[in-house]
């Protein structure tokens, strides 16, 4: 049996879980806004006496480098000797130019460095997660299924399209998680092919398989938010808010996404069918920005992950995906899936409850006899692994059979 | 100060009956007190607690503003004197409460061996919070306890072996019977639990008992077996069960027998003095009596009498319990057993049928009376509880079982479907 101690110590918020977290912030920060932080913080050191000098163009654009005074290319001289953000992620990425090459073709960079790390921390943390779990066959199986899928869909798939200089893309993603794959600019930037099976995907897949299995068939066996919380983050599963308030806030949260981005899909639409160029269109626009700087990067990449070690694994996943959001609705209002329990067994000893990612009272509902029929639920299956008198199962079908 | 209704206790019983009335009646005035814990935790969870793997908040199953939600009032206090027909109590801080009603809900204190040196140093049992930290301070240097002895083949007993080898102590498990825990398990699933035990490293003695424990200053050194045998160590842990904990009623001139005497309505001599749970004895009509030491069932009982607490001072007649489906479950090591039926023990003109599984590491147990299905044992496998009861209560036949055999699994999914492994044709019969 696996027992891990959680009263105390890394997994119990101390000095260590939050200098951790902070670093992965850090990291996540650097990561997506790189250029955005030399410049506000990096390159005034460098304009104090140049303000009109244009350093990324600079360092990028021979013609506007060779038309420089000599002072402003001595500046730039010394700017590259120096540090900056984009130098440091360079360091980072630049030994995986070999991975890089053979899978893509193509040099090595900061989105490739950041599949690389992810990729393999899913497949490594997922091997120990199933060693802590040698009995359990559904946590084998949902695992394996989630390492094939990132490391095939998500990771060398995507390296391959690119390969045969085709348009990245990511199988296992689809609008509103993907929100970019049903959008007007996919119509014409990506591929017929991919475009259809985003929209098969989103629009046919979903409502089926969900019928039939539950939110779980992709938050714990497809997603890769879901394959790194479960691998990597497991063991900060204990730190998600249990309490009724917490409850509240998931769900104003998750359905404001949810309904933003789907406003914002139906903005971009009317405005490409308008085709015209006016403030309803540059609104359009300023909507599309604010919504990748603050809910794709900032909520899903920063806070989802950065929080691991003080807030738990499924920051995102609780209370921002919009995917999660309709799935949710779904699963509770037509799906086959629950949590059936043994009432009677039940010794009310909280393992249920409190190793659920997802801050589900699940000791509630067992102690009442209830099955879980929860829009967040994403069937994880750990509850019932750690149960230790048999009280939870899941199951899709109806029972009696 | 004064309340209406006072319960005395607040374990699965006194919790349930407390909620229970709240929900009958949302304005009387209710009022739990305990000495061990301000609010009600899961006693079982003891294990996780010394193991790290739960924190104390997590065996908690209600939020702190929950009382409050409830308007229930929580005392945590000790009571030294009840005065039952001047309807009041005292607490040990010399505070007086008076009630209309009351429950007591005392639950059960540890048995005790009665061998010399018992209150020595070193010496513990693991029955509630206080005993809990005893044992963590014991072995907070888990290399310093040579040997530890766990004495009493029982469910806690089994539990406290696996916490000690979690911490990598030796564990000697001296256990009476002959094989482990007949009280409950046939014969064929004893064995198959002591496997599980020795192969996580416990020494397990059976048909032996401990006589004498020896002492060193004035700390336990070693134990004196009933044979003569003299084995060292230095933590011992008594596991030989629980007994009623009546003495406060019974001091107070209230009726006791092995437990706290009441009526099928759950009371005592005394009207508007109800117990319930581990302290009470139940009498029947046909004069046997009946006193359970089981979770599952305090948590009944304590429902039961919540609504007999409000049908008192309501005016309305109570309701008698009534003797139903028995049933426990419990975890040995890493082996599961489920246990769905009317008692535990073959009865007369009973018959059991075993079915195994996985070369013999998993076995399902169907007790008969006359092709009737009186009870369900399953080790190393979980059953569905619906199912269960439906088939016991509606006093189903073997051969109707046969039918529906697959609705009886409740092992999650992709295991193997053992249901489809059981061929009626082929029993092995144990008579």
């Amino acid at each position: 049996m696996h027992y891990p101690k959680i009263h105390k110590g890394f997994r119990n918020r101390n000095f260590t879980s939050w200098l951790f977290s902070l670093l992965l912030i850090s990291f996540f920060v650097i990561l997506y806004w790189d250029s955005a932080l030399d410049e506000i913080i990096i390159y005034p050191n460098y304009l104090k006496d140049f303000p009109h000098l244009n350093i990324p163009k600079g360092l990028n654009d021979v013609n506007y480098y060779q038309n420089l005074t000599e002072p402003e290319k001595k500046i730039l001289e010394k700017l590259k000797e120096g540090f900056t953000f984009q130098k440091l992620l360079f360091y980072l990425y630049a030994p995986l130019e070999p991975f890089s090459k053979i899978l893509r073709s193509r040099s090595a960079d900061k989105w490739f460095l950041y599949g690389f790390v992810y990729t393999l921390l899913v497949i490594f943390m997922g091997i120990r997660f199933i060693k802590k779990w040698p009995k359990e066959k559904y946590q084998f199986w949902r695992t394996i299924s989630v390492m094939s899928v990132q490391l095939i869909l998500a990771f060398i798939l995507p390296g391959l399209l690119q390969k045969a200089n085709q348009k990245e893309f990511y199988f296992s993603y689809f609008w509103p998680l993907k929100i970019e794959y049903f959008l007007p600019s996919a119509l014409y930037e990506l591929p017929r092919a991919f475009f259809l099976w985003g929209v098969f995907m989103s629009f046919i897949a979903v409502p089926i398989l969900t019928y039939f299995f539950g939110k779980r068939w992709y938050c714990s066996w497809v997603c890769g938010c879901g394959a790194l919380a479960n691998t990597a983050g497991d063991d900060f599963r204990h730190l998600s808010s249990k309490s009724n308030l917490s409850w509240k806030i998931e769900k104003i949260s998750i359905y404001s996404v949810l309904a933003l981005a789907i406003a914002m899909t139906i903005l971009l639409f009317v405005n490409h069918f308008r085709a015209k160029t006016d403030a309803f269109s540059e609104f359009a626009f300023a909507v599309q920005k604010w919504y990748f700087f603050f809910i794709s990067a900032g909520f899903a990449g920063v806070i989802g992950t950065g929080f691991y070690p003080v807030l738990g694994t499924r920051i995102w996943c609780r209370f921002g995906c919009p995917q999660a959001a309709i799935l949710g609705i779904l699963q509770v209002l037509f799906s086959r899936f629950q949590i059936t329990t043994n009432n009677g067994l039940c010794i009310a000893c909280g393992n249920c409850s409190t190793y659920c990612e997802m801050g589900i009272d699940v000791r509630s509902y067992a102690m009442q006899g209830k099955p879980i029929k929860r829009a967040a639920c994403v069937g994880c299956g750990i509850c019932q692994a750690v149960c230790p008198r048999g009280v939870l199962r899941l199951e899709n079908a109806i029972f009696p059979k | 100060m004064q309340t209406d209704v006072l319960i005395i206790g607040n374990g699965p019983a006194g919790t349930n009956a407390a909620i229970t009335l709240r929900n009958l009646d949302p304005e009387v005035k209710i009022t739990l007190i305990s000495d061990e814990s301000p609010y009600f935790y899961s006693r079982p969870a003891l294990m996780y607690l010394y193991l790290g793997s739960l924190r104390f908040s997590d065996v908690q199953p209600y939020e702190k503003n929950f009382w409050k939600k409830q308007k229930i009032e929580i005392i945590f206090a000790k009571v030294t004197d009840i005065f039952p027909r001047e309807k009041f109590v005292q607490t040990e801080n010399k505070d007086q409460i008076s009630f209309k009603a009351c429950l007591l809900a005392l639950g059960a204190e540890p048995k005790k061996l009665n061998i010399p040196n018992e209150h020595y140093h070193g010496v513990v049992n693991f029955t509630n919070l206080f005993e809990l930290k005893k044992l963590q301070e014991l072995t907070h240097s888990p290399k310093k306890i040579s040997r530890a002895f766990v004495i009493g083949g029982g469910l806690v007993g089994v539990e406290v072996a696996e916490i000690l080898r979690v911490q990598k102590i030796p564990v000697t498990f001296v256990v009476k019977e002959s094989y482990f825990y007949p009280k409950a398990l046939s014969e064929k699933e004893g064995r198959l639990v002591e496997k599980e035990i020795k192969s996580h490293g416990v020494e397990l003695l059976l048909n032996t008992e401990v006589s004498e424990f020896l002492t060193e200053n004035e700390k336990l050194s070693g134990v004196k077996l009933k044979d003569g045998q003299i084995r060292k160590g230095n933590l011992a842990v008594v596991t030989i069960g629980v007994t009623p904990r009546k003495a406060l009623a019974e001091k107070s001139g209230i009726s006791c027998h092995e437990g706290i005497c009441v009526s099928q309505e759950l009371v005592t001599n005394y009207p508007g003095i109800f117990a319930a749970g581990d302290v009470a004895e139940i009498f029947f009509e046909n004069g046997q009596s009946q006193n359970y030491l089981l979770w599952y069932t305090a948590e009944k009982m304590g429902k039961l009498a919540g609504e007999n607490l409000y049908r008192y001072l309501n005016g309305k007649p109570l309701i008698k319990w009534e003797k139903g489906l028995w049933y426990n479950s419990a975890k040995f090591f890493s082996l599961d057993w489920q246990y769905f039926g009317l008692e535990p023990n073959l009865r007369e003109g009973e018959k059991e049928l075993f079915f195994e599984f996985c070369h013999g590491e998993k076995i399902l147990r169907i007790v008969t009376h006359n092709e009737t299905i009186t009870a369900l044992s399953s080790l190393g496998l979980r059953l569905r509880e619906s199912f269960c009861k439906k088939i016991l209560l509606e006093k189903q036949k073997l051969s109707h079982l046969k039918e529906e055999i697959q609705n009886l699994f409740f092992d999650p999914e992709f295991y193997p479907e053992y249901f489809r492994e059981v061929n009626f044709h082929a029993l092995s019969q144990n008579s």
